[in-house]
Formats: structure tokens, sequence, C-alpha cells
């Protein structure tokens, strides 16, 4: 068959790539449908409609309007920042193994978020400020990685633990040393939690995070160009320099409005972009915006689970307990391929 | 039309230095290549082929001199601008897995967009198609680069490199990987375009007679610095060979063009053999 009589099929992949985010959008609707009619108290779908309309029991008013959305859409917000986040910075570095909580920059927030919560300072800051301490956070990895030849990966993950793991240890005395001893506090901070959230952490932090996942995912482009190697990019008219300080800045910034919201949220921004990437390829345009819908999901999902049981557990434990087995997969696969 | 300060040469580079950190790997390279112009670099291993191929192509900052594209300096010139005009093969590629042909090669388009931008429009996507069929890859073109031959896969970078429509192309050891046949293929493929739509290019290569065979001119490079250039028949000669690669050669006149035979390697450079 000659390449004439070839019908032209310009986009056989993208078909594929539609059907995932729509199953993952079905997902995300059934679970918000759950999560919300679901918990200590449970609700009809018709009480949950007449609640959602300001109508029927004032009670199931209170229960959805004040306690279950807001508790949803930041579960929502935590997800897509922390799964844009991960996927920005795997792909930046070409390496799977890249998430915010591995390389430091949520611990950067989280001090700083602390210090100022514990301190009682200047409240509406707290996301910007968490921003800064990410930044600089991500710089401190970043020159320590640094190396004649490049960024070594290796460098960077270990850079990233050390840091983290100092930064965790300041934050646990700051939330200690407070008032007469929040351990509880400090505990559901440390592991990621979403228990209690009110409108007003969600309104402080929204915009921030908005406008951060549009520039984020406006960067498919650069990313799949990022995929080809350095050299291969620039000559296509990348500038390196350039293209790693926005991609950085925006997953720090990402990183540091799901710090502000829930604490240090672990494994959603590692394993979400990989399951991205199983589903739609390597096609950036793809694996952002499925990343944003995947995070959201995954952590919509670990809520609902987390208030399932007697005894409600902290959002971090559902997703520590889900994603380490799938981590620990990703590395034993990882090895066997190599 | 032809105003006296009009540059010349199609890719120029002026008393070029650099290399890595504070060590210069090469020095003080000029010359000037006519559109149109095919140009390989050879020299021995470590005599800084690839490194000048790095500073040509704006990826790596000269310590020294300019290199001007079409009379302006690249250095200047934003990355995009430059890769309009100039197009790089480098020697290894890192393949994205689940990248069809098509999409690997739509990218050649990215020097056009904007950074946000989503999509191809149609004369974007139709520069796309001419690419792959002047590569011979229009039946390759929903398959994976990943599953590609050597000789295909170097294709389909080639129609990558084809699709930024450039006016110099430079190539970091093209036929490396291939064998005997796909190394002809490819050369000759690059030969159509050099005469065709007057492409200038420069590739630096280790086969002595493919280069011969090929190229217009051809640069010597040892230790850093430009050492002979000049057409095949002037610059190939037993001293020259000599001095850049330290053998013993003869050279043949044959209905290709030059043919070197390489006899011994110089006695005096030869490694100790231990025996026992």
């Amino acid at each position: 068959m000659t390449s004439s009589q070839l019908p032209s099929l310009p986009r056989a992949l993208p078909s594929r790539s539609i059907v995932a985010v729509l199953i993952v959008c079905v997902g995300l609707m059934l679970t918000l449908v759950l999560s919300l009619t679901q918990g200590t108290v449970q609700m009809s779908y018709a009480e949950l409609q007449q609640a959602l309309w300001h109508q029927g029991s004032s009670i199931n008013q209170t229960i959805i309007w004040d306690l279950r959305l807001p508790r949803i859409v930041a579960a929502l917000m935590v997800g897509s920042a922390l799964g844009l986040s991960g996927a920005l910075l795997q792909g930046m570095l070409r390496n799977g193994l890249a998430d915010p909580f591995i390389l430091g920059i949520s611990a950067g927030a989280g001090l700083v978020a602390v210090a100022l919560f514990t301190l009682g300072l200047m409240q509406s800051w707290v996301p910007l400020a968490a921003w800064v301490g990410a930044i600089v956070t991500t710089s401190m990895v970043y020159l320590l990685a640094r190396s004649s030849t490049g960024i070594s990966v290796e460098r960077l993950v270990l850079g990233g633990v050390a840091i983290s793991s100092l930064f965790g240890a300041v934050q646990s005395t700051l939330l200690l040393l407070s008032e007469d001893g929040r351990i509880q506090a400090a505990l559901n901070w440390l592991v990621g939690s979403l228990n209690g959230r009110g409108w007003n952490e969600l309104t402080m932090v929204g915009p921030y995070l908005a406008i951060a996942l549009v520039v984020g995912c406006s960067l498919a482009q650069v990313m799949n160009l990022l995929q080809l190697g350095d050299d291969l990019a620039v000559s296509l008219g990348v500038s390196l320099m350039r293209s790693r300080l926005l991609i950085g800045a925006i997953a720090a910034l990402l990183a540091a409005s799901a710090v502000s919201i829930a604490g240090l949220v672990g494994f959603v921004g590692l394993i979400v972009p990989h399951g991205a990437r199983l589903l739609v390829g390597t096609d950036y345009r793809w694996v952002l915006p499925l990343s944003v819908l995947g995070g959201a999901w995954t952590l919509l999902l670990a809520d609902w689970l987390s208030r399932l049981g007697a005894i409600e557990l902290p959002v971090g434990i559902v997703t520590a307990l889900l994603g380490a087995p799938v981590f620990i997969w990703l590395l034993y696969r990882r090895s066997h391929a190599s | 039309m032809n105003q006296p300060t009009e540059s010349v040469w199609a890719l120029e580079s002026q008393a070029l230095s650099g290399g890595y950190g504070t060590e210069s790997i090469v020095q003080d390279i000029s010359f000037g290549l006519h559109p149109g112009e095919w140009l390989s670099i050879l020299g021995a291993n470590g005599s800084g082929k690839s490194t000048l191929l790095r500073l040509l192509s704006r990826i790596l900052l000269p310590q020294q001199g300019t290199v001007l594209l079409d009379g302006k300096a690249i250095h200047t010139q934003s990355a995009q601008a430059v890769a309009r005009s100039l197009a790089l093969l480098p020697q290894q590629q890192t393949i994205p897995p689940g990248l069809t042909v098509r999409q690997l090669v739509s990218l050649g388009r990215a020097p056009y967009q904007p950074w946000w931008s989503w999509e191809l429009d149609v004369a974007d996507r139709q520069q796309v198609t001419r690419s792959l069929e002047s590569a011979g890859l229009m039946d390759y073109s929903d398959r994976l680069v990943e599953r590609l031959s050597g000789g295909e896969r170097q294709r389909a970078f080639l129609a990558l490199a084809l699709a930024q429509t450039p006016q110099v192309l430079l190539l970091d050891e093209p036929t490396t990987y291939l064998d005997l046949r796909y190394q002809l293929e490819l050369l000759e493929l690059l030969k159509r375009f050099n005469q065709d739509q007057n492409l200038t290019i420069i590739t630096v290569l280790h086969d002595v007679n493919l280069a011969t065979r090929f190229s217009d001119r051809l640069a010597l490079l040892k230790h850093g610095k430009l050492h002979h250039l000049g057409a095949p028949i002037d610059v190939v000669t037993p001293e020259n060979l000599a001095e850049i690669f330290g053998i013993d050669a003869a050279i043949l006149q044959t209905p290709v063009g030059l043919q070197i035979c390489p006899l011994a390697p110089f006695t005096s450079s030869k490694p100790q053999v231990q025996t026992l």
C-alpha cells in the first residue's frame, strides 16, 4: 500500500486520551456525590439536592454548606495542585521520582506556614509566604544538586530528603511549643489533614491556585519539547533557563497552595502523574490536565475513605497507605525495566 | 538587492572559543559558509568537534568570539528566533515513550508558535506532512518512534529538523549508529536538500571517506584549533591525515572520489603491548 492510499490519521491517539479524561471526570462526579451524601450523617440524594438549594432541614443545610462542601472543595484544590505540581516537576527533570514532597518543596512551604500560624502573624499572607518558602527551598535543593555537568537527580532527591527532615523537625518543634502544646494539631499538619477546613482558607488560596493551574497547563508544549533532551529543546527554541524558572516557580506555587490548606500530604504528586502517563502517553497537552483531574479525584477519594471508619483518619495517612505500595511497585518496575 | 552590508555568509564563526566552565575546548575558530555549502568537521576523538557544533547551535555560550547567522549574532537573539533558521540533529536522542513519528515531527513547528500554544494550524500541519514525505516517512507517521529501527529513527529526527524549515542544518555524527546502507541513504537525502533547497549543512563525521565524498569543504580540528580548511582534494593529504589522526594512510583515486586507506597507526603513538 502506498502512502496516498492510506487514510491520513493525524490524530489516532487523542481519542484514547479523550476516553481517559471522560472516565476520570465520571469517576470524579460519582465520588463527589458519594462524598456529599455519606459521612456521620447519611443523606439521601433527594435530601442532598434540597440542602444544596438551601431547602429542607436546616441541620442538613449546615452539614452540606459549612462542613462537607468546604472540605470537598479543599480536597479538590489540594489534589489538583499536587497532581499538576508533580507532573511539572517530573516532566522538567525527566525523572519519575520527582514530586514536591520528595524534593523538599512542601517542607519549605510548610515551615513558613507553620511559623505564621503559631506566631499568629499575617494569616492572610500565608499562601504567598508559603510560596516564598517553597521557592527558597527549591533553590536550595537545586543548588545542592547542581554540578559542573548539570543536575544530578540523585543529589536532588538526597538534598530534598535532608531538607524535608530538617524542616519537618523545626515544624514539629514550633507546633509543640505553641500555646498548650497542640500535639494533635501538629500531627494533623505533618501528615496532612482536611479536617475542619472552612471557606476562609479556601478563598484565601483560591486565586493563587487558579492562576497557577492555568499557567501550569499552558506550559504543555514547552514540557513536550523538554522531553527531547536539553540540546534538542534549545535548538527547537526553548530557553532552558527561562522555562526552568517558570516551571519551577509554578510547581512551587502549586505545592505551597496545597500545603497552606492541608499541610504535608504525600504521594499524590508522585503517583498521579505516573497514572496519567500510563493512560495517555507522554503528550503533556493531555498529561497535565489529566494530572489536575486525577489529583483532584485521588484526594477526594482518599478523603471519603478517611471518613468511613469509626475514627476519622487524617487524609495524608490514607494517601500514604494507598500511595506507598504503588510507589514500591513503580520502583520495582523501574529496576526491572533497566 | 545586493547591498554591500549584507552578509555573504549563511553562517559565520568569528574567532570563536568556548568550552565548559573556565576550560576552553575549542579556540579561535574562524570560517564562513556560503548558502548551500556543505562543510564536514573532522578530527580525532576529543578534538572539540561536538563542542564546536554546540557553540554554533547556540546551546553553549562562547567564551570569546561570535557566531553570525545570516549576518546576525546568534547569542543575542532569542532561542526561538534562531530555531527558525538553524536546526540541530544531536548525536544521541532522548526518545519519550509513546510518541508517534507525526507527533515528534510536529514539534519541529514549535519555533513558529507562542509558548502557550496548544494545537498547530493547517499551514503548520501541512509543513509537517511535507517534512514527513521528504524523509520518506509517510507510512510511518502513526508508528511509535521507540519502535523504529536505527535508520528510520534517524530519518524521523531529520524530519523533525526539516520541519523547522531551517536555512542551516547542523548534524552531530548522524551516521554513527547506522549500517552502510542507511549511512548512504541518509547522506543522499541530505545532499538532495542541500542541492534542491540550498540548505547549508555542517556535519561532524568520523568517516573520512563519506565526508570527502559528500562535503564541499572539510575542516580539520586538532586540540580544539582549526588546522586546515578547504576542498577535500586539497585537505585530504597523507601529511594532514598523519597530523590529525596519527595514522599512515594511502589515498586512492576512485570513481566515487578520494578514498582513504588507513595502513597503520604511527608506532610512536602506539600503545605499549605487554607480553608475558
